[in-house]
């Protein structure tokens, strides 16, 4: 015994309704797939990471009392001293008064 | 101006690149919720059309900075933009330093 094709519509609407689903026998553009996706703005923003998130420069303002080594840090100063010493660091800086003009960009 | 709004900066690698893809992405989630508004409205054929019209003129009229299409991947440790693995954030020169010294919990070089 087949059911006519309306009668079956009627339930198929209830039971969206019921069921808070969408009903559209027509196919009617509704734009509601639009809606329906789910927002990716959180994850496209947060793709380089927390702006907020604690550096090590922050630390010592944070917690006065702990005194910090940076270890990348103290490698640096630990080479130039180490350089100063041997007598191959940087050069000292010249007096304004001593200073002579530069001719062009060459060796000599 | 460059950048019309201000944004705080990326906390890891900065280049300008990179700073540039940021500001779009922090303006991209700003805008994505009107933009999803007005898009509904121009797509809905049971609205009237003067509505739908104007939603979407309103929608072609929102600057460039706010579209998906303007974001672009990039690498997090170099500033890169090719050849980028998404799942690490990272291209494939970084990818493969990093890996070879560890820095990645589970990857494995590959020996068969």
């Amino acid at each position: 015994m087949a059911i006519p094709k309306e009668r079956l519509l009627k339930l198929y609407g209830l039971s969206a309704k019921i069921f808070e689903q969408n009903f559209n026998p027509t196919g009617v553009r509704t734009g509601s797939y639009i809606l329906s996706k789910r927002l990716k703005g959180p994850a496209v923003a947060g793709y380089y990471g927390n702006p907020d998130w604690i550096k090590f420069k922050n630390l010592s303002t944070l917690f006065p009392d702990v005194d910090f080594v940076d270890p990348v840090e103290q490698y640096r100063l630990n080479k130039v001293s180490d350089l100063k010493h041997r007598g191959k660091g940087a050069p000292k800086k010249t007096k304004k008064s001593d200073a002579t003009p530069k001719k062009g960009k060459g060796k000599n | 101006m460059r950048f019309p709004v201000k944004t705080k900066l990326p906390p890891l690698f900065n280049t300008v690149h990179i700073i540039r893809d940021n500001f779009k992405r922090q303006q991209f989630k700003e805008y994505e919720l009107l933009t999803k508004a007005l898009k509904y409205m121009a797509r809905n054929t049971m609205l009237p059309s003067k509505t739908r019209l104007q939603a979407q003129l309103k929608l072609n009229a929102l600057p460039n900075y706010t579209h998906f299409t303007q974001v672009k991947n990039r690498c997090i440790a170099s500033g890169s933009s090719r050849h980028v693995i998404s799942d690490f954030r990272l291209c494939r020169q970084q990818f493969r330093s990093k890996a070879l010294n560890g820095e990645l919990p589970g990857v494995k070089k590959g020996v068969w």
